[in-house]
């Protein structure tokens, strides 16, 4: 007994005929596809069956008897129920009500019309359930959903109650690859359970998974109704296309082929995306670990560094402290006793008259007399006397004098006259910079000439210039390889440079020389040197 | 939720109690308080029924995106019918009321006919019975002029107050003690409606009120009802006008908020073809909804008839220009599907107090009408910013 048959229909909107002599019955239990070309009436189609639109000829008939739906209301009475592709929700209303809307679960039996929310709220808990949305979204209004919820709304409204024939009008297009295989398991599902179910869809795929026999619409007309086992997917195309010329065929059935595969593909590449997102994240994470690592160390070492350097400074302090205290043991006590013997001796040389003896006293205090001298000499070295009392430029002066004498270099020697006194620590080191610098220029430069040049800046910072005329340096400089060749001269002249705070520049033109310019940081910033 | 979001939240459901406590406050204080006195507000609330009225039918016809503009000569048209059946036919009170009411549902079904069969905009369907009531009103009334109603009952329902009990006991004296009563009544009756609703909510897992905010809640519209009724017994009581107003929202909000009929009636507001497809008889809702509003135009016109105790020639007159007025002060939707009855009648009376206070001040008329117009304005671009910001 077929459940719903349709006999000669058509609809005109105006003259125009969107849907002419449509003719065909289905069975309960029975799942017809529709398809064709945009356009070809399968939207026309449904609206008719639903009761939408009423037909401008031919009739609808429901168990035999002629009873064309008047209303939707009235198709739904029939037990006709459809899924539109357009004007599903009401946005003000909330997913619960839109899902309900028409057709509420009412009490109480005898004047039902107030609304049961409990049971509609349960029911529509397990559809959104099925089609594995957030339950939170039933209190959401319809207004905030994205497209395939709407359509899942749309659809729970189709199944929220028992219906006869389930008319779906493109239901699948909007709905993700794993929604597409709940709806067609729900569709055969239904089927099973001996509803009448139409679909229309472009998808040629899902019409030959699930559909018993396909109508095909060809510009408003129906052009064939076939069984779906006996028809082949070409043969549908042909007809759709409305040719049978193999260059209008074939790119529709690439089309329709591609058009699964690239959404299995789609749906493969949002599960990878996904993948790669946490996938990102947890390398994320990994990353943010490391580089708090890697900060902690840093910031240890820069403690490690900064107590290095303290230790040094310190050691540096300690070691003139010690120069200096070994200087003064030498000029207070050892010369001065030498000085004593030499005249002790000096005595003993007037009371003899031995002239043999006085002649060896003689050369003995002479001896002494030298012994003095170079120890005189080591003093001067451990501690120069003169910077102590006479300050930075005195001490430069004489050693620069002293050193050209025993060099025979020439030195040009400008110090500022507003240099002025400096710290202790200060004066030591530049002193010690300069010293070891000539000696640099004296055991390698093999220089004529020297300009030695101190001064202060505007910002109070004291620069040491040391140039000479030498022959320079072959290389760049590297002081971790001149560390390693024991060559401690420039070594130590960056690292007293460091202790101080200051900077050092070596320049080392092509044509021969070497400058060295070293700027050590006022150490009374806040007081303008005038 | 706190506070703040659920204040901006529902700003527009919030917005009218606060424009009518500010203007309240404001003409009491330019009045001295003669504005807040038991008998003014006694006044201001038996005018505001005949409006408030209209403006509840009104609020349907607008949630459904239509209007009728035919209402305000209707309710004109009917109450001098009423007054001829009273003076002339000399048909009973009884028989009249019910029968004017019927009158009035034909009118709103024919003019629901050429709006929900034809497709024509009610605007027009609405002007055209606009003009066509104006003019039976005047071929009515025109070989009598005002009609003078002498029925007792009938006047009572514009002019009287419900009796008092014990009118005569020292307990509360000069105090109308069922007034008070039914204002007790009422506390209770919403305080358990309340309570109910939210533990009925609360077993189905919707979202509801924290509980402080419920409470708030409660304690507030208590504290409002208690105020009203005990500023109304001061005077006469209740008048029966309000009584009727009452019962009318009453009913409506329940249609509108409980009922399956109301939520359709939303549901085609908000979205008329998504209704249609869904089941809804877009055509049987409209020729319900214009019917309701044809039979709320009857009473509309039988409560104005009773109030002046006649009929005149010009009754009715700019009547639906304030109830859709009130309807918009109210937070009813120009752009249709949202919209509260019981906003209507705050709407309603925020229109009236408006109109009572200027009278009080001696304000010119001139000046009164742009002064409404105004609030109109406000009103509806209130509603429009709130609703953008909503979205």
């Amino acid at each position: 007994m077929e459940l719903l048959s349709v006999h000669n229909l058509a609809y005109c909107f105006g003259a125009v005929p969107a849907l002419l002599d449509v003719n065909f019955a289905i069975e309960p239990g029975e799942v017809i596809g529709v398809v064709g070309q945009r356009g070809a009436g399968k939207s026309t189609l449904f609206h008719l069956l639903s009761g939408a639109l009423s037909p401008s000829e031919g009739e609808i008939k429901v168990d035999g008897r002629r009873v064309t739906p008047k209303t939707v209301a009235h198709a739904q009475h029939l037990g006709i129920v459809a899924v539109h592709q357009q004007f599903q929700l009401v946005d003000d209303l909330d997913v619960l009500h839109n899902v309900f809307l028409g057709r509420e679960l009412c009490g109480p039996d005898w004047f039902p019309i107030l609304p049961r929310e409990g049971h509609m709220m349960q029911a529509a808990r397990a559809m959104l359930t099925t089609f594995d949305l957030p339950l939170d979204l039933i209190e959401q209004r319809a207004a905030v959903l994205s497209t395939e919820q709407r359509q899942i709304v749309a659809l729970a409204r189709a199944f929220s109650h028992p219906c006869r024939l389930l008319l779906l009008d493109d239901a699948l297009a909007v709905l993700s690859f794993a929604r597409q295989q709940i709806l067609l398991d729900q569709i055969k599902d239904l089927a099973a359970r001996n509803v009448a179910i139409i679909m229309s869809s472009d998808d040629l795929k899902q019409i030959f998974a699930v559909t018993d026999r396909v109508l095909v619409l060809y510009q408003g007309r129906q052009v064939a109704l076939r069984r779906t086992s006996e028809s082949t997917p070409r043969e549908i195309v042909e007809l759709i296309v409305g040719s049978n010329r193999q260059e209008r065929i074939t790119p529709v059935i690439w089309a329709f082929e591609n058009y699964y595969a690239a959404q299995q593909q789609a749906e493969e590449l949002r599960q990878a995306q996904l993948e790669l997102q946490q996938n990102l994240e947890e390398q994320d994470s990994l990353n943010r670990q490391l580089i708090e690592r890697l900060h902690n160390q840093v910031e240890a070492l820069d403690q490690l560094n900064l107590a290095l350097q303290q230790a040094s400074r310190r050691l540096i302090t300690e070691r003139e402290a010690e120069r200096k205290a070994l200087a003064r043991e030498l000029h207070d006590q050892i010369i001065q006793d030498l000085l004593s013997y030499n005249y002790q001796l000096e005595e003993a040389e007037g009371e003899t008259a031995d002239e043999s003896l006085r002649q060896k006293l003689a050369e003995i205090r002479e001896g002494i007399r030298q012994v003095v001298g170079s120890l005189r000499l080591v003093c001067s070295d451990l501690r120069p006397p003169t910077i102590d009392h006479h300050g930075l430029s005195a001490a430069i002066r004489s050693l620069v004098s002293q050193w050209s004498e025993q060099t025979g270099i020439a030195v040009e020697l400008q110090i500022d006259p507003a240099l002025g006194r400096l710290p202790e620590t200060i004066e030591l080191s530049v002193f010690r910079i300069i010293q070891e610098g000539l000696s640099n220029v004296r055991k390698h430069a093999n220089a004529t000439r020297v300009n030695l040049g101190l001064r202060r800046t505007s910002t109070a910072s004291l620069i040491v210039d040391l140039i000479d005329n030498g022959q320079g340096m072959g290389r760049p400089l590297n002081l971790a390889d001149l560390t390693e060749q024991k060559h401690f001269g420039l070594v130590g002249i960056s690292e007293r440079v460091s202790l101080l705070g200051g900077t050092l520049q070596v320049t080392s033109p092509p044509g021969g020389g070497l400058t060295l310019q070293i700027e050590i940081p006022s150490p009374y910033p806040s007081i303008s040197d005038s | 939720m706190y506070l703040k979001d659920l204040l901006r939240k529902n700003i527009r459901e919030y917005g009218m109690f606060i424009a009518l406590f500010v203007i309240i406050v404001i003409f009491t204080i330019m009045t001295k308080g003669i504005f807040i006195s038991s008998r003014n507000i006694s006044n201001l609330l038996n005018q505001t029924g005949y409006i408030a009225v209209l403006a509840v039918g009104m609020t349907l016809v607008i949630v459904i995106r239509h209007i009728d503009l035919s209402v305000g000569f209707l309710a004109g048209f009917l109450g001098a019918v009423a007054a001829i059946a009273l003076e002339f036919w000399h048909l009973p009170v009884y028989v009249v009321i019910p029968m004017i009411m019927g009158f009035g549902i034909l009118a709103g079904l024919l003019t629901a006919y050429p709006v929900a069969k034809l497709g024509i905009p009610a605007f027009v369907a609405s002007l055209a019975g606009w003009l066509i009531y104006r003019g039976a009103l005047l071929l009515v009334t025109a070989g009598t002029g005002t009609i003078i109603i002498q029925d007792k009952t009938f006047n009572a329902i514009g002019n009287g107050y419900i009796p008092d009990i014990f009118p005569n006991s020292n307990f509360l004296p000069k105090v109308h003690k069922l007034t008070l009563l039914i204002g007790l009544v009422g506390i209770i009756l919403y305080i358990i409606s309340a309570i109910n609703s939210r533990k009925k909510k609360q077993a189905y897992h919707f979202e509801v009120l924290p509980t402080n905010i419920f409470i708030l809640q409660l304690v507030f519209v208590s504290v409002l009802i208690g105020l009203i009724t005990w500023v109304l017994s001061g005077y006469n009581g209740l008048s029966w006008t309000v009584v009727i107003v009452l019962i009318v929202v009453a009913v409506y909000h329940f249609i509108t908020t409980q009922t399956v009929l109301g939520r359709h009636i939303y549901a085609i507001g908000g979205n008329p073809e998504a209704a249609e497809l869904s089941g809804i008889s877009v055509k049987n809702l409209t020729f319900v909804v214009f019917g309701s509003m044809g039979m709320l135009s009857a009473l509309s016109g039988i409560l104005f008839a009773s109030r002046l105790q006649s009929a005149t020639t010009t009754a009715g007159q700019l009547f639906e220009m304030d109830a859709i007025a009130a309807a918009y002060i109210g937070g009813v939707s120009a752009a249709g599907g949202v919209g509260k009855v019981t906003g209507s009648l705050i709407g309603a009376l925020v229109y009236m107090s408006l109109t009572s206070g200027m009278n009080l001040m001696n304000v010119d008329i001139a000046y009164q009408y742009v002064v409404r117009g105004a609030v109109l304005a406000l009103a509806v671009i209130f509603d429009v910013a709130t609703r953008r910001s909503a979205k």
